[in-house]
């Protein structure tokens, strides 16, 4: 979601970028400065410009210095060392050539233009705008003097003067517009907060609908179908111990996030690699419950189920249009439930080609194969659940819960 | 958006919005240095139909830049910053070539200056990378162009020190715009991972409340009817017809129920909480349950502007939504009707509209008297 910086860090995060980005200007006009006095240098290797190039060098350190720690210190002597720069800088052209051509006073502004880019200490436009007049004051007067020292006309500098016009827009500018537009940032930031709680309470009904399908509604379409006479004691206990779950027990408070246990089982289990895999795919995977229940899988079960789970992930990540899923560990007497769950666009079971084959046999089949069931419950544009259900003990040729239910 | 790509446009459109204002004086004021710097030059001789066209060249790049990043226009793309570019470097080229014969060198140096302050002006629009490419070759074509100048013109300064002058302006600015622009995605990316931090730390405290509130919803709907059927059969443990007919009739029920909660829409229940009393509901048409299909981003915009038109006393009643399906493009229509003559109202939500505008792939704002009209598009998930 794009959200902006909250008022209270808002003018600090405001003041540092645009002191990093005047302190890059200054860097760019020292050297370009350099470089300018070089060319005239090999221009006319018998006039002096040399020193000017000497000249912007301790400038360039403090600015460094400056960067790196924006105290009024260094503040103070950026512009202490940098009027000194200025004026043997100005000096330097002055003695030499006359100032009267666009370039030779675009030259002398350079340094002039860094010395006003101090930035310096302090938060907010206010405090930037007055180290910038303080560098320009310093700057002009330093090039004042050398100016005049060499018996030239001394005459305002256009660029300086423009260039300091231009920052003190931008600083004002920031401030007016930091100010406009902020009244709708905590409409939006209470949006973002209602938009995850709203998701995280679809999730919820999504579990909560898919256990109610795969348990009561189950039941009561097999006892629908059932012909009259004895229940049977299969469906008996297997109502018992639903009805047990649902209403007796907390069955979506969850345990405490399985990532956030720091659990060495846990993150040594086969399910806790395939979540990494998925992860590692760009997925966000969000995994409660109980995590101990795994431990009561032994390795064939335990490696199966993981990769079924991992087939789940890789179609949400392919077809559900979602980036995010969550995969649940249930752990009941005698039975591990996992369920993976995407708010994604959904599908409907009975119109996936038969060349889709990762659900049904990646999934389906693996689990089934090791005396476990699978079952899906999905809405096209409401997401996906789907629940897979594995005995605890070693394999065997366990018959799915469903078909057991049916008979 | 993350890495070297992002823009403070993307990561805080509301923000960026507010310095609209900075970016018009901006390029104001690179218009008017721009118009001073020719008539000074073309005072002093020169061709005057290559000076006014450069003007006129660099007068279209300056509309280019304040159309684009007003509160009416979408993202501003990375085609539009290099035609920025094309115009100016050709603006200079004009410039250049109105005062090739003569030695007045100053007339055509009102381009760097004029290109580096656009830069500025766009730092929350592009990324530092591209700011910093394109700036580079703008700068080298002026350097070029005016290093080529100095020899033919044969100036008492030395052309690569001109050349030099002429680079550093665009390159100062530009460099410094990219610095602000990197400096100003890191400290939004630095927010925007705190905000997940505590995003998540807030779903992990509401996340209890939350299952037990469904739980529970589910609770009661089983204890009214479920519990005690089965609890009866499970004590007589024989299945009568009765029985079967009455549990057809239980799952029947309890699937509606799911069937109802699968229908009503996450847009729904936003419009009905944010319903004012006494008031009208908020009148939601999404017969494809394309509300659904929307991401976190879209929902969230959405959802914002949903609340506050909700809360707005200056709205009418009949405010509605529609949502419709053109292949896999999905058309979002809001049609909000504004009491009075208030249509300072579409200025109000600008901000919203700008975090729309980077959430969907289009929005358009019109007014219809009475009615303000946000129509926005999406490609179906």
């Amino acid at each position: 979601m794009s959200l902006g910086l909250p008022p209270h860090l808002a003018p600090r995060a405001v003041s540092r970028s645009f002191i990093s980005a005047i302190h890059v200007t200054a860097v760019v006009c020292l050297v370009g400065a350099m470089i300018v006095s070089l060319a005239f240098q090999l221009e006319w290797p018998k006039l002096i410009f040399w020193p000017a190039i000497l000249a912007l060098v301790p400038l360039l350190v403090v600015l460094y210095l400056l960067d790196r720690m924006p105290t009024p210190f260094f503040s103070v002597s950026y512009l202490i060392i940098g009027g000194a720069s200025v004026y043997w800088y100005s000096l330097t052209f002055a003695s030499q050539i006359e100032l009267d051509s666009f370039a030779a006073l675009m030259t002398l502004a350079l340094p002039k233009i860094a010395l006003m880019l101090v930035g310096g200490g302090g938060i907010g436009a206010a405090a930037a705008l007055r180290w910038a007049t303080s560098g320009f004051l310093v700057a002009e007067l330093a090039s004042f003097a050398a100016i005049v020292q060499t018996s030239q006309q001394y005459a305002l500098d256009g660029i300086s003067i423009a260039a300091y016009a231009i920052m003190a827009m931008l600083l004002i500018g920031s401030w007016i517009g930091q100010r406009g537009t902020r009244r709708m940032q905590p409409l939006l930031y209470r949006a973002a907060k209602e938009e995850l709680v709203a998701a995280l309470r679809h999730r919820m009904e999504l579990r909560a609908a898919a256990l109610l399908h795969d348990t009561v509604l189950n039941h009561l379409s097999v006892l629908a179908e059932s012909p009259p006479g004895q229940l049977s004691p299969v469906l008996r206990a297997r109502i018992e111990r639903d009805l047990a779950l649902l209403v007796g027990e907390e069955w979506l408070t969850e345990a405490p996030r399985a990532d956030a246990s720091n659990d060495t089982e846990w993150h040594d289990s086969d399910l806790y690699r395939a979540v990494r895999e998925a992860r590692a795919l760009g997925l966000e995977v969000d995994t409660t419950g109980d995590t101990t229940a795994l431990l009561r899988l032994e390795g064939e079960k335990s490696r199966e189920l993981a990769l079924a789970v991992k087939q789940c992930l890789v179609n949400v990540l392919t077809h559900s249009g979602s980036s995010d899923a969550e995969v649940v560990i249930y752990g009941a007497d005698d039975e591990v439930l996992v369920m993976v769950v995407d708010t994604g666009c959904g599908f409907d079971a009975d119109a996936i080609g038969s060349d889709r084959l990762g659900l049904k046999t990646s999934v389906h089949q693996r689990i089934e194969a090791v005396g476990g069931t699978v079952q899906v419950w999905s809405t096209a544009g409401r997401g996906t659940s789907i629940v897979i259900r594995l005995p605890v003990g070693p394999a065997s040729s366990t018959r799915p819960i469903a078909s057991v239910s049916a008979q | 958006m993350t890495g070297s790509g992002a823009t403070a446009q993307r990561l805080d459109p509301a923000g960026t919005l507010g310095t609209h204002f900075l970016t018009i004086v901006l390029v104001v004021v690179a218009c008017l240095w721009a118009i001073v710097v020719s008539a000074l030059s073309l005072s002093r001789g020169g061709d005057t139909v290559p000076a006014l066209g450069a003007l006129g060249v660099f007068a279209i790049a300056c509309a280019l830049v304040v159309y684009v990043s007003g509160e009416g226009h979408g993202v501003f793309t990375p085609g539009i910053h290099l035609t920025v570019h094309g115009l100016v470097v050709a603006s200079f080229i004009l410039a250049s070539w109105s005062s090739w014969s003569t030695d007045d060198f100053s007339r055509d140096q009102w381009a760097p200056l004029s290109l580096g302050i656009m830069m500025v002006a766009v730092a929350h629009y592009r990324p530092a990378r591209e700011l910093i490419a394109a700036g580079t070759a703008s700068a080298l074509v002026m350097g070029a162009v005016t290093f080529a100048h100095a020899i033919v013109v044969e100036t008492a300064a030395p052309p690569l020190a001109l050349a030099v002058v002429a680079v550093i302006g665009v390159l100062a600015l530009c460099y410094g715009a990219a610095m602000y622009s990197q400096r100003t995605v890191e400290a939004l990316q630095r927010w925007h991972r705190r905000a997940d931090v505590v995003a998540e730390a807030l779903a992990d405290e509401v996340r209890v409340g939350i299952a037990r509130s469904v739980q529970q919803d589910r609770v009661t709907i089983l204890n009214r009817d479920v519990v005690p059927f089965f609890g009866d059969m499970l004590a007589r443990e024989t299945i009568t017809d009765d029985d079967r007919d009455r549990a057809r009739e239980i799952a029947n029920a309890i699937r509606s129920v799911m069937v109802a909660d699968a229908d009503r829409t996450w847009l729904e229940v936003v419009v009905q909480q944010a319903g004012r009393p006494g008031r009208a509901l908020i009148a939601v048409d999404d017969p494809y349950f394309l509300a659904t299909t929307m991401t976190t981003a879209q929902r969230t915009a959405l959802r914002a502007h949903v609340v506050a038109l909700a809360a707005d006393r200056k709205i009418a009643e009949g405010f509605s939504i529609v949502l419709s399906r053109h292949g896999r493009l999905c058309v979002g229509t809001l049609s909000v009707p504004i009491l009075s003559a208030d249509h300072a109202r579409r200025s109000r939500y600008a901000p919203i509209h700008a975090v729309m505008r980077v959430a969907f792939d289009s929005v358009s704002i019109q007014t219809h008297p009475p009615d303000l009209i946000v129509r926005f598009t999406y490609e179906h998930s």
